[in-house]
């Protein structure tokens, strides 16, 4: 497998058992609410970013940066947290620009689609 | 009767037995965890996902609340307009509510406290600090709840007195005491809170000479109210009293406290300093301050404190 996009892992094992201890039955529901929201969130930036109002990108980063933070997604988190600086930052007239906020709401899908299988795997498992 | 002793009052364990959180996140993920270590803990959790949720949650269940743990950032409804929301009612205007906010703003803080919110969590939690902070206002709401009780019972033309001087030495008697003389004020409940915190620091940090740090090691032990009980009977401290004094002014109703202590740094302590928003104690002098009374003046050293309220003058036809 390569994986071309440097920083924090995709998906820290270590994150995900300690969720795992810590919601014991529920956590399984958790991480469907998650891959669930987490798209929901992705389609508002996006939908966001087309439609050039980039203040509506705040809130959705702001929870995607602690949520997937929660569940180890670290990838998503990070990005999640540099778009909300970015997307604060132009709602004050200074800052990031337009295309910093597009080429991170790309990286933010693509961190999105990688970790959302090994999510699917690991309900599998759990399932099994 | 001979059931008269001071245990019978019930004040010694104002800590309800299974404290019921109401907890209000829009992130689901966040509220699942929170909700799961609350449980752990072995309370009762409500859960809201909005402000707008959290405002029914209150109105439906305002007497089985004991605290509310209340996100800063939330859309449609934030933290601060359900806490101006709650401030317009009367029963739950003082409920003590945990704001979380995140963790590089001060500002969030300060805004907060000038709201009336005294207790904090950043983001993300951390398990020490959820329990510190969550143990202060579990604290706080039993304590309330159990003087307004114990408060109802004796409820009388208390204001028809215009003098009263009172002495005392234990916890018990400082709880009981501010019951009696809450009573003498227009409004008892909203005074009530403040003095009980004025007179319990007059036996806690005055006389006993409790230092802040002890009280903060004291409670994380769970051993605050032993080690003061313990401490009252030793004969260092078994002569010392509190004088409490009351009088009706023609513009003012207020009570001076004087204890027997060395006194203490009382200047720090008049407003909530974001620095101890997250602490397990230290909010009684500010909510003294800036919710009871109208005006609060210790004298230099700090061993005696003038608590006033200003009444409205009456129209002269």
């Amino acid at each position: 497998m390569t994986n071309s996009t440097e920083g924090p892992e995709i998906l820290d094992m270590e994150a995900v058992e300690d969720a795992k201890d810590a919601m014991k039955g529920k956590f399984a529901t958790m991480v469907q609410y998650y891959l669930e929201d987490t798209v929901s969130f992705v389609e508002q930036i996006e939908a966001a970013l087309s439609a050039n109002e980039t203040d509506k990108i705040v809130s959705p980063a702001h929870t995607l940066k602690s949520s997937s933070a929660q569940l180890g997604a670290m990838q998503v988190s990070d990005i999640a947290r540099e778009l909300e600086a970015a997307a604060r930052g132009t709602t004050d007239g200074e800052g990031a620009g337009e295309n910093d906020i597009a080429s991170l709401t790309q990286r933010l899908r693509a961190a999105f689609e990688a970790v959302e299988p090994k999510f699917k795997e690991i309900l599998d498992q759990q399932a099994a | 009767m001979n059931d008269m002793s001071p245990s019978s009052s019930g004040l010694r364990n104002p800590v309800p037995e299974k404290p019921r959180i109401l907890a209000v996140d829009d992130d689901r993920i966040l509220l699942m965890m929170l909700e799961q270590k609350l449980q752990d803990q072995g309370h009762d959790v409500f859960t809201a996902t909005n402000g707008r949720e959290a405002c029914e949650v209150l109105q439906r269940e305002r007497d089985n609340v004991d605290v509310v743990l209340l996100d800063r950032e939330m859309p449609e409804m934030n933290g601060l307009e359900v806490v101006a929301w709650m401030k317009q009612d009367r029963s739950l205007s003082r409920l003590p509510v945990i704001m979380q906010t995140g963790a590089n703003s001060p500002e969030q803080v300060q805004e907060g406290i000038d709201a009336g919110v005294f207790y904090y969590l950043t983001k993300p939690l951390q398990d020490g600090l959820l329990n510190s902070v969550l143990s202060a206002a579990i604290r706080e709401s039993g304590q309330q709840k159990v003087l307004r009780q114990e408060m109802s019972k004796h409820r009388n033309s208390f204001t028809l007195v215009d003098k009263c001087e009172c002495r005392f030495r234990t916890l018990d008697e400082a709880e009981n005491l501010s019951c009696f003389i809450a009573n003498f004020f227009p409004d008892p409940d909203r005074v009530l809170a403040g003095l009980a915190e004025l007179l319990i620091n007059s036996v806690e940090h005055g006389n006993l000479g409790v230092t802040y740090e002890e009280k903060t090691e004291l409670i994380a032990q769970g051993a605050w109210r032993d080690e003061i009980q313990k401490r009252q009977e030793l004969a260092e401290f078994r002569d010392k009293r509190v004088e409490v004094l009351f009088a009706r002014e023609e513009e003012s109703l207020s009570i001076l406290i004087q204890d027997q202590g060395k006194g203490f740094d009382w200047r720090s302590f008049m407003e909530i300093d974001p620095a101890r928003a997250t602490d397990n104690h230290g909010r009684g002098i500010a909510q003294a301050n800036l919710l009871s009374f109208d005006s609060l003046e210790y004298n230099d050293v700090g061993n005696a404190v003038k608590a006033s309220v200003t009444v409205e003058k009456e129209l002269d036809w």
